[in-house]
């Protein structure tokens, strides 16, 4: 690009000196330019495996799903009589990993909202820890309003998405 | 109470840099020869008339000259910056000007000078269209050389507002008037000395 | 034989894709007589009709259609300027292809001022056969640029994400447009969502936040070679690429106390330096065209807003720069950093809203009610930005002077749109 630009560069300077020699009466705008056009590449993006989950788990953990407010994190009661369940059952699994994945609604930015859904989990986690369950237990993630449940645009559906798995 | 001599000596230094900076933000040590012109040479008679130019009320447009305040002030007699012209009027200072107009405002001459020059505001106002998302507080200057006739020889940008639109919407609204058709009633030396160059401040607040 | 072929193919495939919509104009647009170009009739159509889209989307102009002319010259001597005076208009255009065989096409084009019955411009554009349009979006950006004094657009290029549904899966792409919406090309292809795409300064790389991995990470790739690579490795997920002005630095929100945080990477040395340390969100990080600020969004105030930080000063405190209304975020700066424009929610409603720095109330730029993303023109005079209508998001542009247009609908929905900067 700019072997090519430098040659349109040099083109112009010339034709500008040029003109000036010339000297017209008025003061005129001469170009000469070369089009640029790039080439592109496509990728595609590599398929990671997910890891298939353990069946058991995915039984037990099923309906495991945390609601939230609009543009909030806390937890609300409800949340929290479905988490204490789950604090039971990992209890009673020691072995038992989770992936809390948070979501939100679609509105507002797709970047805040990544990083509510974040808050979300965060919040579920902390509850999880604050109960005994060992950090290496829990990992966490957010997928923002990219992965809604509900695709209404209506408060029912908005309601449905924000929200946090645990698998 | 003993005082050492050095803290006395100390705050006394102190002190007189701190009055000197205090002076010199007050202007203190300002001096004249420092002035530059408001504009360039076509600082003519006629931008007295500011007191003439019309506010804008609701409408965004208002084309006021520029004032000459800055000028008044220090009494500075600006016959070089002036081109050359046939009358003997104006080796007056401003001063006198405006103080002559101040108190006879029902001069004839004066009277018409103003009533024409709210006819040209009165132009260009209705042909600007002022752009759209445009933020508060722009102004630019455009010059215009206007021939006998009324005909908008050259305009020029001679203070850009910052931004472009802003300044392309003055020019469009000279271009747009092209020419001043009430131009073959000024008389003779009016125009020469007050409407051959005029200076238009484009400035809606 | 073989070149005719190609000829008659090619405005097939050009002209099934254009539709551009061009739904309302700005107040006192330049008027501009378009003569049609000198030349193969074909390719000078083609070139005419591109050109006077580009220039229509500006805004700033209004084409006198050619049956309106009084006259059609072909070259300066045939000009008659009364009879354009008599019509308003403002400036003339008459090109001409010069030369033309397989490697390459020359076109051009003079302008001239109604008003001062003179040439303004003589200009040349050397392209080749098949890459027409490129050429007459340099044609379009010549006249906008004479005329205005401003740099234009119509040559530069717009990024943005697809999602379609492909075997009853989501597939998301990220392509490159042209400013109309036309030519667009595929640089990626993923089942997992894609988001945040921004382009590097000088529009050679692009960065992007992928979840084919499972979690969010932002990619760097190289726009001609399809190279691409982590911006960095980490366990947790990233997000948000910003590029700085001069291009040495990304900055990327990061997770890792669990909490967003804004952070900036060298991308020389892989440096990693954090800029905020606070109990709520931080993201969406922007930066100031002469690199000296970087804008993000906050929850620290309670909602989202919109705050400024110098990075002249080190551990500076963020500056809360948005008051009204409570959710402001997404921001970026206009081009010569006297203002913003962002995402601003009132009465349920999300718009795009644009702020001057030097007043204290937000002016409200669009009418819907889920719009987001906006992006800014390099010549800092238009913005696109994606609207959701009827549950379907495509992308939509304004500019400061008042006109709007839609870009063409496209197979599934399109987001997150982002502008290159000038490529001419």
């Amino acid at each position: 690009m700019s072997i090519i630009n430098s040659k349109g560069i040099q083109n112009f300077l010339f034709a500008s000196a040029f003109i000036i020699f010339l000297s017209s009466c008025s003061s005129m705008n001469v170009t000469e330019e070369r089009v640029y056009d790039g080439g592109i590449k496509t990728v595609e993006a590599s398929v990671v495996e997910v890891k298939d989950l353990d069946y058991e788990t995915k039984a037990i953990f099923a309906n495991a799903t945390v609601f939230f407010e609009f543009d909030s994190y806390n937890l609300t009661s409800k949340s929290i009589q479905t988490l204490k369940s789950v604090v039971s059952v990992m209890n009673a699994n020691i072995e038992l990993k989770i992936i809390l994945a948070g979501h939100a609604d679609e509105r507002g930015t797709r970047e805040y909202n990544l990083a509510l859904g974040q808050r979300r989990a965060e919040s579920v986690r902390n509850y999880f820890l604050l109960n005994g369950i060992t950090p290496s237990r829990i990992s966490v993630k957010s997928y923002g309003e990219e992965r809604p449940l509900a695709s209404g645009n209506d408060e029912v559906s908005y309601a449905k998405n924000r929200r946090v798995e645990i698998n | 109470m003993e005082v050492k001599s050095e803290y006395l000596i100390a705050s006394f230094f102190s002190f007189l840099i701190h009055a000197l900076i205090i002076l010199y933000l007050m202007d203190f040590f300002y001096s004249e020869k420092q002035i530059r012109p408001v504009l360039s040479q076509t600082v003519d008679v006629n931008l007295i008339f500011e007191e003439e130019i019309i506010k804008p009320k609701k409408l965004p447009e208002a084309v006021k000259v520029p004032s000459v305040n800055q000028v008044v002030d220090k009494d500075i007699n600006i016959e070089q910056d002036i081109k050359p012209t046939n009358t003997d009027e104006i080796n007056i200072s401003i001063n006198d000007l405006i103080k002559i107009d101040k108190a006879e405002i029902a001069s004839s001459s004066e009277k018409e000078i103003n009533q024409i020059s709210s006819m040209i505001v009165n132009m260009v106002e209705s042909a600007w269209v002022k752009p759209k998302n445009i933020q508060d507080g722009l102004v630019c200057d455009l010059r215009l050389v206007v021939n006998r006739n009324g005909r908008i020889i050259s305009v020029s940008l001679i203070k850009s507002s910052g931004n472009i639109r802003f300044d392309n919407s003055a020019m469009k609204a000279v271009n747009r008037v092209e020419s001043f058709n009430f131009y073959n009633k000024i008389p003779n030396n009016l125009y020469a000395d007050n409407f051959k160059k005029i200076v238009i401040t484009f400035n809606p607040s | 034989m073989k070149k005719i072929l190609v000829i008659f193919l090619l405005p097939q495939l050009i002209f099934a894709e254009l539709v551009l919509e061009i739904t309302q104009g700005s107040d006192d647009p330049y008027v501009i007589a378009l003569l049609d170009f000198d030349g193969d009739e074909i390719i000078a159509k083609q070139i005419t009709e591109i050109v006077n889209n580009d220039l229509n989307r500006t805004g700033e102009f209004k084409i006198i259609s050619k049956e309106k002319l009084l006259s059609s010259p072909k070259s300066e001597e045939e000009i008659n300027f009364n009879d354009f005076k008599l019509l308003n208009i403002d400036y003339i255009v008459i090109g001409a292809l010069d030369s033309e065989d397989q490697f390459n096409l020359s076109v051009s084009y003079q302008i001239f001022s109604v008003l001062n019955e003179n040439k303004i411009r003589t200009s040349k554009v050397l392209g080749i056969p098949n890459k027409i349009k490129q050429l007459a979006h340099y044609i379009s950006d010549g006249i906008y640029e004479e005329v205005t004094g401003l740099k234009g657009v119509a040559s530069t290029k717009i990024l943005y994400v697809s999602e379609q549904e492909e075997n009853n899966k989501s597939l998301y792409q990220l392509v490159v447009a042209d400013a109309d919406g036309a030519n667009e090309q595929i640089l990626l292809k993923s089942y997992e969502p894609i988001i945040s795409p921004a382009w590097s300064p000088d529009s050679k790389e692009i960065a992007y936040v992928s979840f084919e991995t499972g979690i969010a990470r932002v990619y760097i790739q190289n726009i001609s070679s399809g190279k691409r690579r982590v911006a960095i490795q980490n366990t947790k997920q990233i997000s948000s690429p910003a590029w700085s002005p001069n291009g040495n630095f990304l900055s990327l929100t990061m997770y890792q106390d669990g909490n967003a945080e804004i952070y900036i990477l060298n991308l020389k040395n892989n440096n990693l330096t954090r800029l905020t340390n606070h109990y709520s969100i931080d993201t969406e990080s922007s930066w100031s065209p002469d690199g000296s600020s970087i804008m993000f969004t906050s929850g620290r105030s309670g909602s989202p807003q919109l705050y400024e930080i110098k990075l002249s000063r080190f551990n500076s405190k963020p500056k809360r720069i948005t008051f009204e209304g409570n959710y402001n975020a997404k921001g970026s700066y206009l081009k010569n950093g006297d203002g913003i424009i962002f995402v601003h929610r009132s009465n349920n409603d999300f718009k795009i809203a644009l702020k001057y720095f030097n007043e204290n109330f937000i002016r409200p730029l669009t009418e819907s009610k889920l719009d987001e993303s906006p992006s800014i023109s390099p010549n800092g005079n238009v913005i696109i930005y994606a609207v959701t209508e009827n549950g379907e998001s495509l992308l939509s542009g304004l500019t400061l002077s008042g006109a709007r247009f839609r870009l063409p609908a496209k197979k599934g929905e399109v987001r997150e749109p982002a502008w290159s900067g000038f490529l001419r």
